[in-house]
């Protein structure tokens, strides 16, 4: 990549989280002004309704579309330079398969004041699916095999979720359907927190590793010689993203395409070196579902549009742009 | 045995036998600082899972390498990689990458973490670019350039790695005659521990300063080229018929292969 053009986007990329971050607080149903924002941020709100919506509302909210497109983003990075396939998406390990179990499970069966733990339970529910998917993997002693792994455990568990959603009452399974589309309105302050703990340990043990992640692009044999563990750093990675996907998950339901689609942006425009992937796929995933998020909220009157409504649909164009590209450059 | 110079590689009776035949089977063989040193024989002999387990990257059954008299296995793997450097035979990458971030990778055993490159490291990088003829192609993708383009990348990596014993599977074998000869000469010239697979046994002649031929994972024998490359050595090792010249002027011999493929033959 040229050095101008890398210049650019690292000024670009942070403004634009910049930008877009009080854009996103200043609009909604009602809107902020950019100075009332400022000073809440800083100093001390106007009045009691504009600290409610900004601390209450749109803050969690604004700050958890950053976080969860940011995890999402570096996840899938991670996860496709560490199973070397191109097509891997950090959903694909069965985590949003044991999520939906979890969540299935405490809405099925579990009392209704169990309720309020259905993060708590989708959580355990995805780390059991990918638990199972990287034992498996290890067992078999081959990497590459962790995708084919997780989409079996994720059908497995997919199974049981739709056994016990037809043997349950209507409405459990409409509310399943709902949260597996995903979505922020329910998120507060305190899962900020935590999502921000775990994306920062990622991101900080990706970064560590930047050089290293060169190198696993290479064949395995390459890797060694230029001193990388591959197996005990690819097993790193996986279970930090396999943590990260699923706190997410828990709070946020299925968010697809997000962690396919924009690693590959990044590597389309900035490059594919270790540094640039990490912070770029952590910025452009934060920018990328911040808008998303906005166009679920401000596109239908009244209504909220599902996230991962808006993901899937963006994403499956975006797989035919790179389909058709590819074919009119390869004549 | 190679008997010139201090042993710097000791391979000591290496044994590997991951199923069925052994691949290597107690193979013992050293070789010299300095030396530019080849590993002959036919397909299926051993020779890239020699230079595997010279890497310490072959899991072997028995049997251990030394460098320097430190065995490789009580090396770290930082410490391997700034010994050893490997050229392999190909390698593709999983996304585009220029050529010189490839080449950049050898930096990895040498910087710690998020340490960016200096100045010197880009001059380095550079400097090992022009010497293998890479640099004027620097910018481009390596995927995208020929096999014989991204051996010189793969050399120029090698290079940069600044480690004592460079080893090299194959590294003419995409080479066009005129590149054979430079890229073997500019082996020579480095002043490192060379160890190569190479099937052209005139140019291992020519440029190796000892050789070890190898047949169904075992050294048939091992010394200096007009020492190894004896034509009941030659023909045992890759099954056909050959004669040996010397050359009157400077002593290297010259192998031609007279194979019989007629019938009654």
């Amino acid at each position: 990549m040229d050095s101008s053009r890398s210049k650019a986007i690292r000024i670009i990329l942070p403004l634009l989280l910049l930008g877009s971050f009080f854009f996103c607080l200043a609009t909604g149903s009602i809107s902020l002004r950019i100075e009332d924002i400022a000073s809440c941020l800083v100093l001390r709100c106007p009045d009691s309704l504009t600290e409610t919506i900004l601390w209450d509302i749109r803050l969690p909210r604004v700050l958890m579309a950053i976080l969860v497109g940011a995890g999402l983003a570096l996840s899938g990075a991670m996860l496709q330079t560490c199973t070397r396939n191109p097509l891997a998406d950090p959903y694909l390990f069965g985590i949003v398969s044991g999520a939906g179990l979890g969540a299935t499970i405490v809405t099925t069966i579990m009392p209704a004041d169990w309720q309020p733990l259905l993060p708590l339970f989708a959580f355990i529910g995805a780390i059991t699916a990918v638990a199972t998917v990287i034992a498996l993997s290890q067992y078999l002693q081959r990497f590459e095999m962790i995708l084919l792994c997780g989409v079996a455990i994720g059908f497995m568990f997919s199974a049981v979720t739709q056994l016990m959603l037809y043997l349950g009452e209507p409405f459990a399974a409409n509310r399943i359907i709902f949260w597996l589309m995903g979505s922020l309105s329910n998120v507060a302050m305190d899962n900020v927190y935590w999502l921000a703990g775990a994306l920062l340990i990622t991101c900080l043990v990706s970064l560590r590793f930047a050089r290293h992640l060169d190198a696993l692009m290479l064949d395995d044999d390459s890797a060694e010689a230029l001193g990388v563990d591959t197996q005990k750093l690819r097993l790193l990675l996986l279970v930090l993203c396999a943590l990260l996907t699923s706190v997410i998950v828990a709070w946020c339901g299925g968010i697809g395409f997000v962690g396919l689609m924009i690693p590959h942006i990044v590597r389309a425009l900035w490059g594919t070196s270790g540094i640039k992937l990490v912070v770029g796929s952590t910025l452009m995933g934060g920018v990328f579902l911040l808008w998303v998020d906005y166009i679920a909220r401000q596109a239908l009157p009244d209504q909220e549009i599902p996230l991962g409504v808006i993901t899937a649909a963006l994403g499956s164009v975006f797989f035919v742009g790179i389909m058709i590209q590819r074919q009119i450059k390869s004549g | 045995m190679i008997e010139h110079n201090e042993p710097f590689i000791l391979a000591d009776s290496l044994h590997w036998q991951p199923e069925g035949e052994p691949v290597l089977e107690r193979v013992s063989c050293q070789f010299s600082k300095g030396n530019t040193s080849g590993i002959v024989g036919a397909n299926g002999a051993g020779k890239s899972s020699l230079l595997k387990a010279l890497q310490g990257l072959t899991p072997l059954d028995d049997g251990e390498v030394f460098i320097a008299g430190n065995a490789l296995v009580a090396m770290s793997r930082t410490k391997r990689a700034q010994t050893i450097a490997a050229v392999p035979q190909s390698t593709a990458l999983l996304f585009s990458m220029t050529v010189y971030e490839v080449v950049r990778m050898a930096l990895i055993p040498w910087k710690t973490a998020l340490s960016a490159d200096t100045r010197q490291d880009r001059a380095w990088l550079e400097q090992c670019m022009q010497q293998t003829g890479c640099i004027e192609f620097s910018n481009r993708d390596y995927n995208s350039l020929s096999g014989g383009e991204q051996q010189r990348v793969l050399l120029a990596r090698a290079l940069a790695q600044k480690t004592e014993i460079i080893l090299l599977d194959e590294p003419t074998s995409h080479l066009d005659i005129f590149y054979q000869h430079e890229v073997l000469m500019l082996l020579k010239k480095l002043n490192k521990t060379i160890v190569l697979s190479i099937h052209d046994l005139n140019l291992a002649a020519q440029y190796c300063d000892a050789i070890v031929v190898l047949k169904q994972g075992k050294v048939l024998m091992a010394g200096k080229p007009e020492k190894a490359m004896q034509q009941s050595v030659l023909q045992d090792a890759f099954g056909m018929p050959c004669s040996v010249a010397l050359n009157p002027d400077n002593g290297i011999p010259t192998v031609c292969f007279h194979p019989d493929f007629s019938e009654n033959g």
